[in-house]
């Protein structure tokens, strides 16, 4: 299979929603436990995908930098947020590659920006508490031409599912159990 | 089937293409035919389906397609690379004509859009379960399942993450009771063995709605012939085709049908288990199948003759069959099995194992033997083999009473059955004194 994807999987999938729609709807959840000072762990709730349950075994750990109060036992909310973009946009990256008939050597993505803590603190509430750019680099090595990696790009920003959270305006509905 | 950039491929070449462009849907098979039979009965089905006539030289039927291989061509390679290598000949265990054949049959017979065949009843059953569970899985099962069956799910699922709870495998208020978060498959067998217990099949398939999971059904001892579980919602029907279908005590191969989708998922499994079904058992099956319709209805009418018979005999304590009014589910029983009902049965003789050993003695006809569904009649003990791991108070526990004998009636004349059976009991009856004695 090219890059290792079944495109027929996919073009099957995509044909299958076009009839089912509710084929589509995907529900994902995590549940996060504090553990000790700003260790947490999470664990993947079960996804429905249409009408049937996919069982998510997987968990993970959260902590913070000693600089930051924690022991840095394992990466933190920042780098998993930036982790779960990233792997999204390379997922999307590669399915959209492997639809051109482009194979793919190397795929590297790197995110990077830059927090003002100033928010965090409420130091200065003038400032933007999260990142206020985020910038990306592919960095591809395959058979395909700068042109077609500039499309497949340009598809990712329109596809990806994380990419679209992060950039549009998403509702967030809080509630207390206590 | 369109392929996957049918009429796209100058969008494909520009980078103008997505997901949403990709003209690939699924369809049924993998198939070398036009014509899938679906709209005739079971024993046009039976003898029709999935033929595939030589066309080179007009013989008439599947030739046995006894290679490992297949010459590559433009087609396989980009098969190969799309990734829908079951939909062309590339190598024997990803498919050979011999397997598609016996296979179209099996979808025809099942009203399924696409079957697998595999090596065993047991390949079949541990491919689909693995890969219809995701890491960290509980699937729901029942403690009188096949043996085999049992043992796959309580000795080996936990290597790989998953678990099992065992129930009833009718009271539907203890099958909710044991459903977790992490259930994803309630598997059971449509008639138990061997006290040939009903699963309500419908109820199950709206449990398994109610909780987004799937319904997967062991058939074997019903076969399509007499109810299709697919029709009736369930996602996966399997079969060890070694009993009914295959009919002749002569071949090991199991079977799994459902919807195109779901056996795609399987089918790499089945890759990587590597319980293919070699192209000459294939043809065993596809010619044992011609006849099963025909067998299937012999079957069923000298079980519910048989059954009437020792149920009216004074030596027989209990008759378990599911066509007689006496079975604990035979109202069920009528509406699921729209009165085809069974060729296995079950009984208790007076006097208990010592007795029962002595009728296997005196029968001329039924073979002693395990297995099920062949042409010739076969009996047994539970007590000393399907249940043998179980201590006498397990087994009583779960019904397995003294004296139980399993038969599965063979397609004999019906007269020559019954008075095979009139002698040997009347024999047993006679001489119970000096038979208890021996053992």
């Amino acid at each position: 299979m090219l890059n290792n994807i079944n495109i027929a999987g996919l073009s099957e999938y995509a044909n299958e929603v076009k009839e089912t729609p509710k084929e589509a709807q995907a529900t994902y959840g995590v549940e996060l436990e504090w553990i000790s000072g700003t260790k947490s762990t999470v664990k993947t709730k079960n996804m429905v995908l249409g009408d049937h349950k996919l069982v998510r075994d997987f968990e993970f750990t959260i902590d913070e930098p000693t600089q930051l109060l924690g022991v840095n036992a394992a990466p933190n909310p920042a780098e998993y947020m930036l982790g779960g973009l990233a792997g999204c946009m390379a997922v999307t990256f590669m399915a959209g590659a492997t639809a051109m008939h482009i194979e793919i050597d190397q795929l590297k993505l790197e995110l990077d920006g830059t927090l003002d803590l100033n928010g965090f603190l409420g130091t200065d509430s003038n400032k933007n508490t999260g990142f206020p750019e985020l910038k990306f680099i592919f960095h591809v090595k395959g058979n395909g031409t700068e042109a077609q990696y500039q499309k497949l790009i340009e598809r990712v920003s329109k596809h990806s599912p994380n990419f679209n959270t992060i950039k549009n305006e998403v509702r967030l509905i809080g509630s207390l159990n206590s | 089937m369109k392929k996957i950039y049918q009429d796209i491929e100058h969008k494909r070449a520009e980078g103008d293409i997505w997901f949403k462009d990709l003209k690939r849907k699924r369809d049924t098979g993998p198939t070398l035919n036009d014509h899938r039979y679906s709209e005739y009965n079971a024993s046009t089905k039976s003898v029709h389906a999935g033929q595939y006539d030589d066309p080179k030289t007009g013989a008439l039927g599947t030739p046995i397609y006894q290679c490992s291989t297949f010459y590559l061509n433009k087609n396989s390679y980009e098969a190969i690379e799309e990734g829908r290598g079951r939909d062309e000949l590339i190598y024997t265990r990803y498919g050979n004509p011999s397997q598609w054949s016996v296979q179209e049959k099996l979808s025809a017979l099942e009203n399924a859009e696409s079957s697998i065949v595999f090596s065993s009843g047991m390949a079949a059953i541990s491919s689909t379960i693995l890969a219809m569970l995701d890491k960290g899985s509980h699937i729901i099962s029942s403690r009188d399942i096949y043996g085999g069956t049992y043992n796959f799910l309580y000795e080996d699922l936990d290597r790989y993450g998953m678990s099992i709870s065992f129930t009833s495998p009718s009271n539907l208020n203890e099958i909710e009771a044991a459903i977790k978060e992490n259930t994803k498959v309630l598997f059971f067998e449509a008639l138990s063995n061997p006290l040939l217990k009903l699963v309500p099949i419908k109820a199950i398939v709206a449990l398994g709605k109610k909780h987004n999971l799937r319904v997967i059904i062991d058939n074997t001892f019903l076969t399509p012939y007499n109810v299709k579980p697919l029709d009736l919602g369930v996602d996966l029907v399997l079969n060890s085709a070694s009993k009914y279908l295959g009919g002749h005590s002569d071949l090991i191969a199991g079977t799994v049908s459902g919807s195109r989708k779901l056996i795609d998922r399987i089918w790499p499994q089945m890759l990587k288990n590597g319980g293919s079904l070699d192209p000459h058992a294939c043809f065993l099956l596809e010619r044992s199948l011609k006849t099963f319709a025909l067998r299937m209805r012999t079957h069923n009418s000298n079980a519910m003759a048989l059954a009437t018979y020792l149920e009216n005999h004074s030596g027989i304590r209990k008759v378990y069959y599911p066509g007689l009014p006496s079975h604990e589910q035979h109202e069920l029983a009528m509406e699921q099995l729209n009165g085809k009902n069974s060729g296995m049965i079950s009984f208790e003789i007076e006097g208990g194992d010592p007795n029962a050993h002595a009728l296997l003695d005196h029968l001329k006809l039924p073979k002693e033997a395990t297995s099920l569904g062949g042409v010739e009649s076969l009996i047994s003990l539970p007590y000393n083999t399907s249940q043998a791991s179980l201590t006498k108070k397990q087994q009583k526990a779960i019904g397995i009473n003294d004296g139980l004998v399993r038969l599965s009636v063979g397609i004999e004349d019906i007269e020559d059955l019954i008075s095979d059976f009139d002698q040997a009991i009347n024999k047993v009856l006679k001489n119970t004194d000096t038979y208890v004695e021996q053992y």
